[in-house]
């Protein structure tokens, strides 16, 4: 309880508050009736429910789910600045390379170019 | 909507290798070194490069028929009956995996966290969640088990790692084990480890990008030996393989073996809570896959409330056995064979057969 209640204050809104609120008495009742088999059961189905998900036509775990590339500035391991190439998928821009492979041209330059 | 419902590459790899690694959980491992003896890791190394050479064959042959699963070849070579027949087996197969390995790590949970609940409670604790997650379809399936799979992966190297220091390399010695035809030869027979070629059979329909379908069977397959090799050789190294055959599950007998310090107590409450999320993982995409097949065979217009009856069906047949030894000769015995003749050799002349009649008709 200790744990969850420090958690939440990891939610940057107030109101997203309200649905782990009342999702962690359904924890409280899944851990009661078998232990950590119960817990497991509820990330396991309340994940696939997110994941179903859709926030006005976006994935509710973009861009973390589903994954597309590894290469953009929306993944698990960001690249540094000068290597991302690739804008994020869910974001269906019109241009999806936001810049060249080789970013800092003036580093790779020789002579007075 | 069902044509929404593709998945793209990294969770058709994960899918594939999250089946393989619930095997090397439900004790597979033990099943080789109880055949090859000392030598169960040269034996892995063998099937693997079988595993490999297969699974190149199998992607040649699926060229012809690039958005195209088993059942679909079956039908294309043998007509509605073949299909059907086809359907058929592997919807009993998947159903009888599901079921032994549901009930298999159900009795072994009993053993170790809940003695005094009845079984009947442990496998419906499993199953609920199945049911509700099919509903929405395989791909939230195949994206939650995207997620898993790097930690359930993570604490299996965790597990092989923690444990190397009481590894003794003299147990890999003598080095053919039982011989040298066991190793090599009848030992061949333990191609049924990699009995996710079964579900790799029915993925292409289900890819986002089908032209993905060889880098996807070929990375999985790769990732799965190199677990299966890692698995071999850690129990291998740690258990003298004569004294410890019959043991239940042996990957969690490693973890009681993991110490880190006096302030970690019971570390291995966090591998069953990581495996029992693979197990639900594992058993969603079996019931995905046979609510395909089904959807194949028996034009229906809501199959996804068939979802009710295949669980139904499984929990059935986690009930049909009486106890652990009856589950340890079907495995050793039964399902070798099956996976064998079925995904091995039944599959293989159907695609065969197919791309010569395509062959045939293309001339």
């Amino acid at each position: 309880m200790a744990i969850t209640a420090i958690c939440s204050f990891a939610i940057p809104d107030f109101s997203l508050g309200f649905t782990l609120r009342i999702l962690r008495f359904l924890y409280i009742v899944l851990g009661y009736i078998a232990g950590f088999l119960g817990i497991a059961i509820g990330i396991f189905v309340q994940l696939a429910i997110l994941a179903n998900s859709k926030s006005f036509g976006v994935s509710y775990l973009a861009p973390y789910l589903p994954v597309t590339n590894l290469n953009t500035d929306a993944s698990y391991f960001v690249p540094p600045m000068w290597n991302r190439e690739k804008r994020a998928d869910f974001l269906n821009t019109k241009k999806p390379k936001s810049q060249e492979k080789i970013s800092m041209r003036w580093k790779f330059w020789k002579g007075n170019r | 909507m069902d044509s929404l419902q593709k998945i793209g590459k990294f969770e058709a790899i994960a899918l594939i290798i999250m089946i393989t690694i619930n095997q090397i959980i439900f004790n597979l491992p033990n099943t080789i070194i109880m055949n090859t003896g000392s030598s169960a890791w040269l034996n892995v190394i063998v099937i693997s490069i079988v595993a490999i050479l297969f699974c190149l064959l199998i992607c040649k042959l699926f060229k012809s028929f690039p958005t195209q699963d088993i059942v679909d070849i079956s039908e294309y070579l043998g007509g509605k009956t073949l299909k059907t027949i086809v359907g058929i087996l592997y919807i009993l197969f998947f159903i009888f995996v599901a079921g032994i390995f549901l009930r298999y790590l159900s009795s072994s949970l009993k053993l170790i966290y809940f003695e005094k609940s009845p079984i009947v409670f442990l496998l419906l604790l499993f199953l609920i969640p199945v049911v509700l997650t099919i509903k929405l379809g395989i791909k939230p399936v195949a994206q939650v088990n995207l997620v898993f799979t790097p930690i359930v992966l993570f604490s299996m190297l965790i597990i092989l790692f923690a444990t190397a220091k009481d590894f003794v390399p003299e147990r890999i010695f003598p080095i053919l084990g039982f011989g040298a035809d066991k190793t090599f030869l009848i030992g061949l027979n333990n191609i049924f480890t990699f009995s996710s070629f079964a579900y790799l059979y029915f993925l292409i329909p289900v890819l986002k990008e089908p032209k993905d379908f060889k880098f996807i069977a070929v990375t999985s397959i790769i990732i799965s030996a190199i677990y299966l090799f890692l698995s071999v050789v850690c129990l291998l190294m740690i258990f003298p393989f004569i004294a410890f055959s019959d043991e239940m599950l042996s990957v969690y007998l490693l973890t009681r073996l993991i110490e880190f310090g006096k302030f970690f107590q019971r570390v291995d409450a966090i591998f069953i809570f990581v495996w029992i999320l693979s197990t639900f993982s594992f058993l969603s995409i079996t019931t995905g896959f046979i609510n395909r097949i089904l959807k194949k065979l028996i034009k229906i217009k809501n199959h996804k409330e068939m979802s009710y009856s295949i669980c139904a069906i499984i929990f059935s047949v986690a009930l049909i056995f009486k106890n652990i030894s009856d589950m340890k000769y079907i495995q050793n015995t039964l399902l070798k064979y099956i996976v064998i003749l079925l995904v091995f050799v039944i599959s293989l002349i159907i695609l065969i057969l197919a791309n010569l009649k395509h062959k045939k008709e293309k001339v």
